[in-house]
């Protein structure tokens, strides 16, 4: 994976996803962009730079958010990681499996960051000025993200070639 | 050491800052600005296509909600509000003058308001703004953010060229203690009821406030109906923490007031004027 285009994307879909808020809101959830971006890496990157390239989204997007430093990093990590070894067993040109991938992805990061919110509050209970997210918007986000994501992953698919992509049957064939 | 062992050891990193790592930990997080070449057009586009789908930043009052029609009643409590603005900035007006005769070619003193435009909101669901300041002089976390109507809208988060961010006051990490107000449509005045002073903090994504667990006696006051909170009344800050310049700032109206599970106390539900996340600028009141 060429990794200049990487964070061309990276930058351009994390001031799109800051420059949004306030605007892209409904029932209280928003889409997560950066999570699609993370999800198009990892369903065609070679695995080593997917799980990581995920993972510096997330950290990317932590220096941008209040919630603690880590929590996107290891959020999108975890996701990439399942994500990768999907590859092969996914048409990831079809609709279908952006949607499905897109629901799927964001009900996990849901998962995680609303878990992580009662251990944090918790651990962290009356020294923490990071408010715990409730679970209603994530789950909202997450199906706004899924009803995004074709659309998103569409517009990524016609840049495929500028991040260098290798085919996976050629990385599968490369390591053994 | 192989890729594998080197995600894992990250992602151990990462899991440990984000599970155990005490908060308050800003230093790193200043990067805002760097991405606003792409955060503020996107933003500009977006508030843009707002405007021709006919959105306003500006919520209709529970009154206009109810009625559906604007009354009689209605127009003069808005005029009303806006005699009471234009009387503010006349009085500003002519105190700026004064201290502009008194400095003649100095400048300009600090108890001033800092105009800020908003360039992005939270990646995730915060209600927090990052604003563009032309400097930090004199800007410290915890200063009162006004909107341009001169309501209080947040706070100063993180204070620094590549970040300043406005902690909005409904955001759930969020509380003001504020007392309640009313218009008063016979003699057309605002009268302050005499609830005590109460916290109210936010609820986050939904764009609104709460003071929570309010007693019954407090919300309805026996033998005084006339004192009984209602919707619609003002919600207006009290709260020493925070400058002599922004106390009896309105933050919102009572939306809605609801039983808490518990039959015995009343949640009050507060919706500021306009969607706060919507705002394209803000005044940042630099004198502490």
């Amino acid at each position: 994976m060429r990794w200049l285009p990487f964070f061309i994307l990276a930058y351009i879909v994390l001031g799109v996803q800051s420059g949004l808020s306030g605007y892209d809101q409904v029932y209280r959830g928003r889409p997560n962009l950066v999570l699609l971006a993370a999800l198009f890496v990892a369903v065609h990157a070679q695995r080593d730079a997917a799980l990581l390239a995920a993972f510096m989204l997330g950290l990317m997007q932590d220096l941008l958010t209040d919630s603690p430093l880590g929590l996107n990093a290891f959020a999108y990590g975890a996701i990439a990681a399942l994500v990768v070894n999907v590859q092969e067993v996914v048409y990831r040109d079809h609709v279908l499996t952006h949607v499905s991938l897109g629901l799927v992805c964001g009900l996990i990061y849901a998962a995680i960051v609303y878990v992580h919110g009662l251990i944090y509050h918790w651990a962290h209970a009356g020294r923490s000025s990071w408010a715990r997210p409730s679970l209603l918007p994530l789950l909202a986000g997450a199906v706004y993200t899924a009803a995004l994501a074709p659309v998103v992953l569409y517009v990524l698919q016609r840049f495929r070639r500028v991040f260098g992509f290798r085919a996976v049957r050629m990385m599968h064939g490369m390591r053994r | 050491m192989r890729f594998n062992q080197v995600i894992v050891f990250l992602m151990v990193i990462a899991a440990l800052s984000a599970f155990v790592m005490p908060p308050g930990i800003n230093a790193f997080r200043k990067f805002d600005s760097l991405l606003a070449p792409v955060s503020y057009p996107a933003r500009k586009v977006a508030q843009a296509l707002h405007a021709r789908t006919g959105g306003s930043t500006a919520r209709p009052t529970p009154g206009e909600e109810r009625s559906g029609d604007v009354s009689v009643e209605q127009l003069r409590y808005e005029n009303k509000n806006l005699l009471i603005r234009v009387n503010e900035l006349t009085e500003q007006n002519q105190k700026l003058l004064e201290l502009l005769n008194q400095v003649k070619g100095f400048a300009l003193p600090m108890d001033s308001l800092m105009l800020a435009p908003v360039i992005s909101g939270d990646p995730g669901n915060e209600q927090v703004l990052t604003v563009q300041v032309h400097s930090t002089d004199g800007l410290t976390p915890n200063m009162p953010v006004l909107s341009s109507q001169g309501q209080l809208v947040g706070k100063l988060q993180i204070v620094g060229i590549g970040a300043t961010r406005v902690r909005l006051v409904t955001d759930k990490a969020s509380t003001i203690t504020c007392g309640f107000q009313r218009y008063r449509k016979d003699d057309a005045s605002f009268v302050m009821l005499p609830q005590a002073p109460k916290a109210v903090q936010g609820k986050g994504a939904d764009g609104r406030m709460i003071a929570a667990a309010m007693k019954h006696d407090e919300v309805k006051p026996k033998n005084h109906p006339e004192q009984e909170l209602e919707p619609g009344d003002w919600v207006v800050v009290k709260d020493r923490d925070l400058p002599a310049e922004v106390q009896g700032r309105k933050i919102g109206e009572i939306e809605a007031i609801e039983t808490s599970r518990n039959a015995l106390f009343y949640n009050i539900v507060i919706r500021p004027d306009s969607d706060l996340m919507k705002l394209r600028d803000v005044m940042i009141v630099v004198k502490k």
